[in-house]
């Protein structure tokens, strides 16, 4: 039982380590790449990217939140999971 | 249910946050000119406002140019709309400096500053001829609308002072939950002081997680990149890194009362540097991250008392819902634990509902 427990935690640390290094990979080419603010027309922005910079970057605002609202129920999901695995283990000793 | 108060007291306070932090008002600020380069002579531009009402009745707009205290008066030809203002000037041929600040002042939205809007070419450099200056008859009025404060390039997005920030306060507050733990667990051990130290981690690093995705997507939209080279971004991911891990070493050591005192251990020593390398080291060294040589935050001035009424209630907000993910994840690993060993003893039952 332990040795799951740890398991799991293992795949989790892997997990974050992963994406933290996915996440630096296009961090490190684009130190430079300082935008010149909205005021002048950024060249080649993609549409989507230009939602985020219209209506004064509001709509970063709204990412950030969504992240984090995400990122609370995901974590919420998944303790969840872990409760359910516990009553599991606990109706089965009981029997 | 007096006893869970606190949890209403969370409830309420992130509900006024995200009313107020979207529905605030950004103050109106300047974004720039169509043509950022003058010439002596006389010149049309026109002026670019955000949130601006220089179409407003009453609102009487004007625009000085300005450098080294010296104004110069322009002519409105045209109040486009509100946000945008066609004026006249006339740049003198000699010059002090070869920049311009502009300066616009109307009776609705106060007196805002664009730094540095011009550049002049053509001009020589000496004294301006004092005759062309002229004395601005406005009252500088820096807040006549309450609202977020303007800032170049943030714009609106300085709401995310409420989310992001949060996110990294919250985690502190559980990693010290965590490190007063270890340390009262070297002074004296049990497997409930080690279960608050684990718990307290994982419960912090879904915080660190949510600042660093949080903190990349405002950089990539304020600095133009999803990582820059600053010693608090790095601090926080070496942060993050050290914690991780904290997690394999725990994972590593298969006799369990080794394993807790090792990860005490390591536990206070990865507190200290979390200390060291976001709130020491990032006020000695330069970077784009706010704060540099002084608050790794927005500075005193940055925060106004706008974002303050919001500020404050959201950092204590964010703690308590983490203290509460922390605290319930606590209690389930205390069942877990518990099924586990099957052994009653490891718990005092007195020990239900203390704090961590």
């Amino acid at each position: 039982m332990i040795k799951k427990v740890k398991a799991r935690v293992n795949r989790f640390t892997r997990l974050g380590i992963l994406l933290i290094v996915l996440g630096l990979h296009p961090a490190v080419a684009s130190v430079a790449a300082q935008a010149e603010t909205m005021q002048a027309e950024i060249p080649k922005i993609s549409p989507l990217e230009q939602t985020f910079y219209n209506s004064g970057k509001i709509y970063v605002v709204v990412a950030v939140a969504l992240v984090i609202l995400i990122g609370i129920f995901v974590y919420l999901i998944r303790t969840e999971r872990r409760i359910i695995r516990l009553e599991k283990e606990f109706n089965q000793r009981s029997k | 249910m007096l006893r869970h108060w606190w949890k209403g007291l969370t409830a309420l306070l992130l509900l006024y946050v995200l009313v107020f932090s979207f529905t605030t008002k950004l103050a109106p600020g300047l974004i720039g000119v169509d043509q950022g380069r003058l010439e002596p002579g006389a010149n049309e531009r026109v002026l670019v406002g955000f949130n601006t009402s220089f179409a407003a009745e009453h609102a009487n707009p004007q625009i000085f140019l300005e450098h080294e205290g010296t104004y110069f008066c322009t002519e409105i030809s045209e109040v486009i709309s509100d946000d945008r203002i066609r004026f006249k000037v006339v740049v003198p041929d000699t010059l002090e400096v070869p920049f311009f600040n502009v300066y616009a002042n109307s009776n609705i939205d106060g007196t805002i500053l664009l730094e540095n809007a011009f550049s002049v070419s053509g001009a020589s450099i000496g004294s301006t001829k004092a005759s062309l200056a002229c004395q601005p008859q406005v009252e500088v009025n820096e807040h006549i609308n309450f609202g977020f404060p303007f800032q170049p390039i943030i714009f609106e997005s300085i709401r995310n002072l409420m989310f992001h920030v949060p996110m990294w306060f919250t985690m502190f507050l559980i990693m010290l939950i965590s490190f007063i733990s270890s340390i009262r667990y070297l002074h004296k051990p049990s497997v409930e002081l080690d279960l608050r130290a684990l718990t307290a981690v994982k419960t912090g690093m879904v915080f660190a997680v949510l600042g660093l995705i949080t903190g990349s997507i405002w950089a990539r939209f304020t600095w133009g990149a999803w990582w820059v080279n600053d010693p608090q971004l790095n601090g926080a991911l070496v942060t993050f890194l050290i914690y991780a891990g904290y997690l394999i070493l725990r994972s590593g050591i298969a006799d369990d009362q080794k394993q807790a005192r090792v990860a005490a251990v390591f536990n206070i020593f990865a507190y200290v540097i979390l200390f060291i390398l976001l709130m020491i080291l990032p006020r000695f060294t330069e970077g784009l991250h706010p704060g540099k040589g002084g608050n790794p935050g927005f500075n005193s001035y940055d925060l106004d008392s706008s974002l303050r009424m919001v500020f404050y209630p959201a950092v204590l907000g964010w703690m308590l819902l983490g203290y509460w993910i922390y605290h319930l994840n606590l209690r389930m690993n205390r069942i877990r634990t518990r099924l586990y060993y099957d052994d009653k003893d490891l718990f005092p039952s007195s020990n239900h509902d203390k704090k961590g």
